[in-house]
């Protein structure tokens, strides 16, 4: 519907039914209606790709099978991503839009992060893991990096499809591998080193010029934050060298492999020049600095105190009640009990 | 919430623990609350799923009552909205702290117990106290301990003590999934941290909170005229005895057969198979070859041990789940070569390190997008060689697998070992479980 008026609006101002014709010719129209048309077509994306406060639809189609949940969401979800890059000239004319995007999508990809940490069903934890995806893309749109988006869209689909085909491994998965790391001040600081290995690698082989100040360093800041955890895992109790040096490979190894996925997609979208990177304001680091606390936070060994809080209480139970499915999609009555 | 309910806080007594009039010890609720569970078939977890008769618990009734009250209980053919939304949010909390290892950040404070943690976070629940501060007070000062909760909570609710028995029954036949396999969890495993009295408790406050004058409705339920399967049951009678005369027909004649070739003389060998279906066609087989002797035996060979893995860190069960282990056994590689194992042990660490790894990424706060985009490429690789060539995906698997850490040939050590009591089959026993299983296994035939 939204997206139907946003096209009226378009076609009445262009008279053309060409969505590039549209997208090379916005000069002509007048801003007000431009602006509305934008609007409306990013509520549409919003709710195609389960943006917060629009993602509900998504929890509650847990029911469907988990196939069909595949399929869903490696595809349907997307289109919210590719309506967005479709238009996204106009987006990247004004980059207050952008910045809008952007903050729907970090406020999503918070949400959506936390929802899935504390779900303990594999179908639904992958269900908010896919809410937290999305809202990385719209920030990824949002930081003018549509090419980023769609490579994004692309990688997370074919991931996400394998693990729902995968689900019922769960049964065997052994997930107290990951309980009881220590960590101490020294081996964090030089798992960051180790980050930095594999950030630098990132920016080699990606191409992203990290000298200017602009929003590609964000993207370089997640590498980093991934590195430097992957680089954790392997360090944790002995930092020897031969460990170090171990680590230091694999997450270069690491950057490598992530630069070359990322670099894939955006050749192949190198024509349509949609990959601009604006200018870092102060928003972006926030927003950076605020998943990185978080992150600290969450990795830390000393968040028992903070968990026999009210607030932590509060937290959780809100969280539990809004990554609920919608009550008309849960079975709560058992009306046939055939023999 | 209309305003009678409301009055019915306001009217309720801040201190639950003084006003009980109903004295019952705790003791005894206990045995209530089990009672009323009789009529439950307990749910087995996934992994160790077996199949229950569902009408367990009306075993001792003919079978045509039996079908008339499991849908008395059961078959909630009228759907109460009130009713689906207090088994709504049961199910949302059991489901939260009945959790496998599955949520990276738990339930707070799961140390106490599903009815002790539930009730420090009720308060907090905008979908019980749906913003009334009335009800958030009351969520705010629920009783600590489940046993005098249920008391408390009956007490309100107005329910008349020769009642309470029939009460617990429907609260639990009304959700039947969950609190069965909470009666499986208290019968069944250990762990004591979800009990029936803890579900009973969670069950009774949320049915106050959000259906005071549940009381009558509920007990209607089962008052609903009984169904009768007299019919049913004459329909399947007699499709049973149809079915019973062509079987003996088919068998009269086969049998002929087999007793005009049947074998006078002693066996070459006899050979016992676990009784199962996939065993039936080797067996068939082998007797037509030669003068062999099959028989079927419970899988297990009565023999029920506890193998713990050499190379998974795991113990297998290998007896049927309703038993219970009497001995350890420990696997042991064959090749005792020290260098052999720790290349093994070192190939297998390595694979650890790496599952680890991906976990640690995987559930983590901001570390999965970048995760994501590097291994999105070889998922879709994985699922579409899954898809085309699934035996030499598999088999490639492997191989990787295997390189890095080669598996070790071990063998079961069923020797005692004084050093560890628990592991091992002392020689008498060995001697006992041979022998019963020749002489209960081939039904006293052996010769």
């Amino acid at each position: 519907m939204i997206l139907s008026f946003a096209f009226y609006l378009l076609i009445q101002a262009t008279h053309s039914f060409s969505i590039s014709y549209v997208v090379q010719n916005y000069s002509n129209i007048s801003s007000s209606i431009l602006t509305l048309a934008l609007i409306c077509i990013v509520l549409a994306a919003m709710s195609q790709s389960a943006q917060w406060p629009l993602h509900r639809w998504l929890l509650s189609s847990l029911n469907s099978p988990t196939p069909v949940s595949a399929l869903m969401h490696a595809g349907l979800v997307n289109g919210g991503g590719f309506l967005l890059v479709r238009f996204a000239p106009l987006y990247l004319h004004y980059p207050e839009s952008l910045l809008g995007i952007f903050i729907i999508g970090f406020i999503t990809t918070i949400l959506g992060t936390f929802w899935k940490l504390i779900q303990s069903d594999v179908k639904r934890m992958l269900v908010c893991s896919t809410v937290a995806q999305m809202g990385f893309m719209f920030m990824q749109c949002g930081l003018g990096l549509f090419s980023a988006a769609v490579t994004h869209l692309c990688w997370h689909g074919l991931f996400k499809a394998y693990l729902f085909l995968s689900v019922s491994s769960v049964v065997h998965e052994n997930r107290h591998l990951i309980k009881g790391r220590r960590s101490t001040a020294s081996s964090f600081l030089l798992s960051i080193l180790c980050g930095c290995a594999g950030a630098y690698r990132f920016i080699l082989i990606s191409n992203t010029p990290a000298s200017s100040l602009n929003t590609q360093l964000f993207l370089i800041g997640f590498a980093l934050l991934t590195g430097t955890q992957l680089a954790h895992v392997i360090l944790e109790k002995n930092n020897k060298l031969f460990n170090l040096i171990t680590a230091a490979l694999i997450v270069f190894a690491g950057g490598c492999l992530y630069g070359w996925s990322i670099r894939l997609i955006e050749l192949i979208l190198l024509p349509m020049g949609i990959n601009i990177p604006q200018p870092l304001n102060s928003l972006h680091v926030i927003s950076f600095a605020c998943i990185f606390l978080i992150w600290i936070v969450a990795n830390s060994e000393d968040t028992a105190d903070m968990k026999i809080t009210d607030f932590w209480r509060r937290l959780y139970v809100s969280a539990l009640n809004s990554s609920q499915s919608h009550k008309k999609t849960i079975t709560a009555n058992r009306k046939d009990y055939q023999y | 919430m209309n305003s009678k309910s409301i009055e019915s806080i306001k009217a309720m007594p801040s201190m639950p623990n003084t006003t009980t009039n109903h004295t019952i010890s705790d003791i005894q609720l206990v045995k209530l609350i089990n009672e009323a569970a009789t009529i439950l078939a307990p749910v087995w977890p996934l992994d160790t799923i077996i199949a229950c008769n569902p009408l367990l618990g009306f075993e001792d009734l003919p079978f045509g009552k039996a079908l008339t009250e499991g849908a008395k209980y059961f078959q909630h053919i009228f759907s109460v909205n009130k009713l689906n939304n207090i088994n709504r949010e049961t199910i949302k909390w059991c489901l939260a702290f009945l959790d496998e290892e599955q949520a990276t950040i738990k339930m707070p404070e799961k140390i106490l117990g599903f009815y002790g943690s539930w009730q420090l976070l009720a308060k907090f629940d905008a979908k019980l106290h749906q913003k009334n501060k009335l009800k958030k007070q009351w969520l705010a000062a629920l009783p600590h301990n489940s046993e005098q909760a249920i008391v408390y909570y009956l007490t309100i609710l107005n329910i008349n003590p020769i009642y309470w028995e029939k009460f617990f029954t429907l609260l639990l036949s009304t959700l039947p999934g969950w609190s069965s396999y909470i009666k499986y969890r208290q019968e069944h495993t250990k762990d004591c941290s979800i009990t029936l009295v803890d579900f009973i408790a969670v069950r009774l406050a949320i049915v106050y909170v959000l259906w005071p004058e549940a009381t009558k409705d509920l007990l209607r339920m089962i008052n609903v005229p009984e169904i009768s399967y007299y019919d049913f049951l004459l329909q399947l009678k007699k499709r049973e005895i149809l079915y019973r005369c062509s079987l003996t027909e088919k068998l009269k004649s086969k049998f002929a057969l087999f007793k005009s070739n049947v074998k006078q003389m002693r066996p070459e060998a006899q050979l016992i198979f676990c009784i199962d279906v996939r065993s039936e066609s080797f067996r068939r087989n082998l007797e037509a070859q030669e003068n062999y002797e099959t028989f079927g035996f419970a899988g297990f060979f009565g023999l029920p041990v506890r193998i713990h893995s050499f190379c998974k860190n795991e113990v297998i069960n290998a007896y049927p789940v309703l038993l219970n282990a009497s001995h350890n056994i420990m696997e042991e590689p064959i090749n005792k070569d020290l260098r052999y194992i720790i290349r093994y042990q070192q190939g297998k660490q390595i694979l650890i390190k790496l599952k680890a790894a991906y976990q640690v990424l995987k559930y983590n706060f901001g570390t999965s997008f970048a995760l994501v985009e590097t291994l999105g490429i070889w998922g879709g690789l994985l699922m579409f060689f899954q898809t085309v060539f699934p035996y030499l995906t598999n088999r490639i698997k492997t191989l990787l697998k295997n390189k890095i850490a080669s598996p070790i040939a071990t063998v079961p050590n069923l020797e005692t070992e004084p050093k560890q009591s628990s592991s091992g089959i002392p020689l008498s026993k060995k001697i006992d479980y041979a022998e019963s299983a020749l002489y209960d296994g081939i039904n006293k035939k052996f010769c």
